[in-house]
């Protein structure tokens, strides 16, 4: 199989843009992958595996809260690539189209699943009376739940990003778990860098309310 | 600047902010992301300082969104099982070879 790696010519006549082959847009590594991949050469294939793998089923994990699912969307994906890898543009680098392609997988299977029994989440911003002020008092959190190695901690904090709302828990896991910038989670999620940032911020604040139903001292587990 | 202090450690006794211009708890509910993440202007910044030394509430409220933060951020999850990796690379070599030609 033959891979275009010429700079293609879009329209005709003076007007003709040259757009640049995967090879101008990509590092080299990557296009003796894309190449191999199409060529259906499997040491390609183990590979991209090695590299991308364990991140996409990290991810997966992450959004859908369940490890047969996480198995179930790391294996579409990586079929999905295989499918298509000729259509492969190289617009992004084949990690960032993996990632990008894992996480609506693992959105839609969460959706398709529902798992998750879906919450009404209270606005955390409207926990406030008309003067600004919090309308319940503030608690501290007992100093042992700090402790991310206790199991009991992470099994509440699992629990409660896992059953926020879908639009707010996915740009959670990408910001704080996965460590993406903002411009890279609007990119895939079609979303403006403020939309972003204003997901982040109450998805932080209503994971916050939600744990301190837990952690607060003299309540919870 | 030391007035401004004293004020707000009457206020922080008296268990509510008051007598200098200062944010309310939920305008610092909603710039506490910017506010960790270091995005304020110094005198956005100031200002919050300012009201959760006087606000125990907000002292609490800032200590436990901290808190979120951090906990969320060194949550750690299963590694991708080997006898699935062994799996997945059986499935796609499949595919490979099927689809060749």
């Amino acid at each position: 199989m033959l891979l275009i790696v010429t700079w293609t010519i879009e329209g005709e006549g003076d007007s003709a843009k040259a757009k640049p082959s995967i090879e101008a847009r990509l590092d080299k590594d990557e296009v003796e992958l894309v190449r191999g991949l199409a060529a259906r050469d499997e040491s390609a294939l183990s590979a991209v595996l090695a590299r991308h793998e364990g991140r996409i089923y990290q991810l997966a994990l992450k959004i859908t809260g369940n490890p047969e699912d996480a198995e179930e969307v790391t294996q579409d994906t990586f079929l999905k690539l295989v499918d298509s890898i000729e259509k492969f543009e190289g617009r992004s680098s084949l990690g960032t189209w993996l990632y990008k392609l894992g996480l609506n997988m693992a959105l839609m299977r969460r959706r398709k699943v529902g798992r998750r029994q879906e919450q009404a989440w209270e606005d955390p911003l409207l926990a406030f009376d008309e003067t600004g002020h919090h309308s319940a008092p503030i608690g501290r959190w007992r100093g042992s739940v700090l402790d991310i190695e206790r199991e009991e901690t992470k099994r509440v904090v699992r629990e409660a990003i896992e059953e926020l709302p879908e639009d707010y828990g996915s740009v959670l896991v990408l910001a704080d778990m996965e460590g993406r910038s903002r411009q890279e989670i609007a990119d895939m999620m079609d979303l403006s860098v403020p939309a972003v940032k204003s997901r982040l911020h109450r998805a932080r604040l209503m994971l916050r309310a939600h744990l301190s139903g837990d952690f607060e001292e003299g309540g919870g587990s | 600047m030391k007035l401004k202090m004293m004020i707000a450690m009457i206020g922080m006794i008296m268990g509510r902010p008051f007598g200098i211009r200062m944010k309310s708890c939920l305008d610092v509910a909603r710039l506490l992301s910017d506010y960790v993440e270091g995005e304020l202007s110094d005198a956005e910044r100031r200002s919050i300082d300012l009201h959760v030394m006087a606000c125990p509430d907000c002292f609490n409220y800032l200590g436990t969104f901290r808190a979120t933060r951090e906990i969320v951020g060194e949550i750690r999850y299963e590694e991708i099982p080997p006898e699935f990796r062994v799996r997945l690379h059986t499935v796609l070599t499949e595919r490979l070879r099927g689809s060749q030609g």
